[in-house]
């Protein structure tokens, strides 16, 4: 792995990472993460349409007209999203019907038109798709770490295993809304603290506005 | 002003037209699959009315259930269903439809021939918001319709809600339209069923 390569990944994941550090697709994080399974596909979902729009915007990007560049890749993005709609309509009926509108929602998530517009527009197609990779992976770990402990409290199961015994009393609070908007400020507290942030003398990555 | 120029309408075009046609070609490839999906999922609300259990069945298993159960039937221009158990009619199913907060709301309610008692119910399709009113689909709603006794002399509040001395279910709390939405079309569809086609179907 080449020092570039890593570094896109340390951003998007760790240093960078679209939720607790650019407060992106809170939307999606706080509704689909009651259940890891939702979780776990949602996050492949948008690695999957993060890294592909991403590879697209770059490689068409010396010949997109400036002033119509938001029109095209709102264009790929859905297009992408439509995809994944389809399939897990397809493949998994059960899992689309759990995730409903947000598949359909990733179109407007932040995170891909951010990175389309502040990587993937002036750079080549290979770091621009690993770049999305990358995004979608510190989206989905985020999603996973928050499910992770929703689900566990809120039904004392791990992606759809019991762990806890009968003796356990379930969380309510944890499957409803409210306590998703409680988990995800613990995390962000939490890796604000420990996680080491883009040192600021370097020129930022850019995140989107 | 800046001169007028077609490549970003052509380039756009292009684009579209690449776009439409990658879609439209994995559409085609997967619609009956799609499709089959879709009944199969209707076929469950059947079933899951008409109280057969189909959870850990497969497809194949779920389609034989049905075949065995239920029989498509129409009665005064309408397509209603008839439910049985062990080759005995247990009931008939009843499509609902009606307007709820969001829009179109389609459920499918089981009662016994007499139409004296509903045997179940399952929703089809709502666009009800998750978390409040979508919580229609939970079970412990749902579950709530078993066995509820319909008194035929009234006009058409055949279901009520609690705490009405004539109660039957519980409303979903932090959703008044959307249950107030589900009774309403529930008893507006029940009255038309009641008046148009149990006398049809009596007498055959």
């Amino acid at each position: 792995m080449t020092r570039k390569t890593k570094e896109i990944f340390s951003l998007g994941i760790l240093k960078d990472n679209p939720i607790y550090r650019q407060m992106l697709g809170i939307c999606s994080a706080l509704a689909v993460t009651n259940l890891m399974t939702n979780s776990f596909i949602m996050g492949l979902g948008l690695i999957f349409v993060a890294s592909f729009s991403s590879l697209t915007v770059s490689i068409i990007r010396q010949f997109t007209p400036k002033h119509i560049r938001m029109m095209v890749q709102t264009l790929i993005i859905s297009a992408y999203v439509i995809i994944v709609d389809i399939v897990l309509k397809a493949y998994m009926p059960d899992m689309s019907e759990a995730l409903g509108p947000y598949v359909g929602l990733i179109i407007t998530n932040c995170i891909i038109m951010g990175r389309c517009e502040a990587f993937a527009q002036s750079n080549p197609p290979l770091p621009s798709f690993l770049d999305g990779v990358a995004s979608g992976v510190g989206y989905a770990s985020v999603l996973l770490i928050i499910a992770f402990f929703r689900e566990l409290l809120g039904f004392g199961t791990v992606f759809g295993y019991t762990v806890f015994g009968d003796w356990w009393v379930n969380w309510i609070f944890m499957i409803m809304p409210p306590g998703a908007f409680f988990m995800l400020g613990i995390l962000i507290w939490v890796a604000n603290y420990y996680v080491p942030k883009e040192s600021e003398e370097k020129p930022s990555m850019g995140g989107a506005k | 002003m800046k001169k007028f120029s077609f490549k970003p309408i052509a380039f756009m075009m292009v684009l579209t037209i690449i776009y439409t046609g990658v879609l439209a070609t994995i559409n085609e490839a997967t619609i009956d699959r799609i499709q089959m999906n879709n009944q199969l999922r209707e076929r469950k609300a059947f079933l899951y009315a008409l109280d057969i259990d189909t959870s850990d069945k497969n497809a194949e298993e779920i389609n034989s259930l049905y075949d065995d159960h239920v029989q498509e039937i129409t009665v005064s221009d309408k397509t209603i269903y008839e439910g049985y158990k062990d080759d005995e009619l247990i009931g008939y199913l009843l499509p609902i439809e009606g307007d709820a907060v969001w829009g179109e709301l389609k459920a499918i309610i089981a009662v016994t021939p007499d139409f004296q008692e509903v045997l179940g119910i399952d929703f089809l399709s709502h666009n009800e918001t998750p978390g409040l009113g979508g919580r229609i689909d939970e079970d412990s709603f749902k579950e709530q319709f078993r066995n509820i006794t319909l008194d035929l002399d009234k006009e058409d509040d055949f279901i009520v809600y609690n705490p009405d001395p004539d109660g039957q279910v519980d409303s979903i709390s932090g959703a008044t339209g959307t249950s107030n939405a589900v009774r309403r079309i529930l008893n507006n569809n029940l009255s038309i069923y009641i008046s148009e086609v149990k006398g049809e179907l009596e007498n055959d």
